[in-house]
């Protein structure tokens, strides 16, 4: 029997001889040399299966065609569109996302102990000390999320609850200056750049620390809004260029 | 870890967060096996934005019978199948396998075998190379071939063998360097 040829052979890695083929296997070196060749070309194939690609489009150019196909609806936590590829670029980092809330409840739970004294509304200073201890309370109870888009989204319904308690709050201070006030602005923004100083040196000595990242970049959205509410209440004869 | 039923759930409802997480989670498996259909990287990309919209659009269709990826695969395949169709009207798959060869230099590195197996598929004809991507690579069977190219199994076996045949003599410096693996470690035969 001559040679098997290059096709049969091909075939055979992965197939049966029939008894003539087998008995040729049996002697041909060569032949049986080939298909061991084919096998191994078949397992290296086999093996590109799991192979991995990096993403061959963008998330925002994907994202656009989603929406105008109407399968992507734009919500509340979708963020900012625009941006790069694969992983980055389209949203922020969760904890970007969550850094605002996490400013303003750490601050807040500070804030909420002291505004009440400074204000004259029975209902927000009765029994301060019972209220620091239910806080305390509740920051020591175990709570369990089962995504990150769960958490952001509890952190977002206290930063919202927060700020409505806060405008209840404002809404019984009598002590201190109105909300039209330019002053209150400008003190506000004052210990922002402060703050903003202070964090932006904790980024330079640790620039990977995720805290000191959300505190800055929250500090100057902090700014930028109190910017903007400063600018509302000037007269209008009085244009805020700077601060 | 957010499972994948949650996640498909919400992703049908429009949620931007849950479809990017289906697609980073899933991209990487998917367009690997558009890359390696289509061949050529600009026509790949092209058609792999095709395939996420046409994954998501049947997500409604999702019953959970297969894993995700599995079925999503299998949106993959299918669709890129259908944009080489258009492109290079696949249905006339014949073989004109070009004698020439590829130079391939040993090297053991993973990396490096994979871009000479790709480099060497894109020598053979179009249907060739997608018959031999589709069963030795993604473990089709040959009817399932012959139902997705409109081809007979027959053919589907022929167009193998002649693509493995020369993909032998492209990689002979590959394959003859490399310890012979027993049958069970090769793909299963159909």
């Amino acid at each position: 029997m001559s040679h098997l040829h290059p096709e049969r052979l091909a075939a055979l890695a992965d197939g049966e001889p029939t008894a003539a083929e087998a008995a040729h296997l049996s002697s041909c070196s060569s032949c049986a040399h080939e298909i061991a060749a084919h096998r191994r070309l078949l397992m290296l194939a086999w093996q590109e299966r799991e192979a991995l690609s990096a993403p061959l489009a963008s998330w925002s150019t994907l994202a656009e065609s989603l929406r105008s196909e109407g399968i992507l609806r734009d919500t509340a936590l979708s963020g900012s569109r625009g941006g790069g590829g694969h992983g980055g670029g389209v949203r922020s980092p969760w904890w970007l996302q969550a850094a605002a809330a996490v400013v303003l409840l750490v601050g807040g739970f500070g804030i909420g102990r002291l505004a009440p004294a400074a204000m004259g509304g029975a209902t927000a200073t009765a029994e301060p000390q019972s209220e620091t201890t239910r806080l305390a309370s509740n920051a020591d109870t175990t709570v369990t999320f089962r995504s990150t888009a769960e958490a952001i989204s509890v952190l977002q319904r206290a930063e919202r609850d927060y700020r409505m308690a806060m405008m209840y709050l404002a809404g019984q201070d009598t002590v201190t200056p109105t909300a039209d006030d330019p002053d209150i602005y400008r003190a506000r923004l004052a210990a922002l750049d402060e703050m903003a100083g202070v964090a932006l040196s904790a980024v330079h000595q640790a620039p990977q620390d995720p805290l000191m990242n959300r505190y800055y970049l929250s500090t100057l959205g902090a700014r930028d809004a109190t910017l903007r509410q400063l600018g509302e209440r000037l007269p209008e004869n009085v244009q805020l260029v700077g601060f | 870890m957010e499972s994948d039923q949650l996640l498909i759930r919400r992703a049908i409802d429009g949620d931007e967060r849950a479809l990017r997480q289906l697609w980073s989670q899933y991209a990487p498996r998917i367009d690997a096996v558009v890359k390696r259909l289509a061949g050529d990287p600009d026509l790949a990309a092209d058609i792999a934005q095709d395939v996420w919209i046409q994954i998501f659009r049947a997500l409604k269709t999702y019953r959970g019978d297969a894993q995700f990826g599995t079925w999503a695969h299998r949106i993959a395949v299918n669709r890129t199948l259908n944009a080489l169709r258009k492109v290079r009207r696949l249905a006339k798959v014949e073989m004109d396998i070009e004698e020439d060869s590829v130079s391939v230099e040993m090297d053991s590195d993973r990396a490096f075998v994979a871009a000479s197996i790709e480099e060497a598929a894109r020598k053979l004809p179009d249907g060739a190379r997608t018959v031999f991507m589709l069963h030795d690579v993604e473990g089709y069977t040959h009817e399932d071939i012959a139902r997705e190219l409109g081809i007979t199994p027959g053919a589907s076996k022929s167009q193998l063998f002649k693509a493995r045949a020369k993909l032998r003599r492209l990689l002979a410096h590959l394959v003859d360097h490399l310890p012979a693996p027993s049958r069970a470690h090769v793909a299963p035969a159909s």
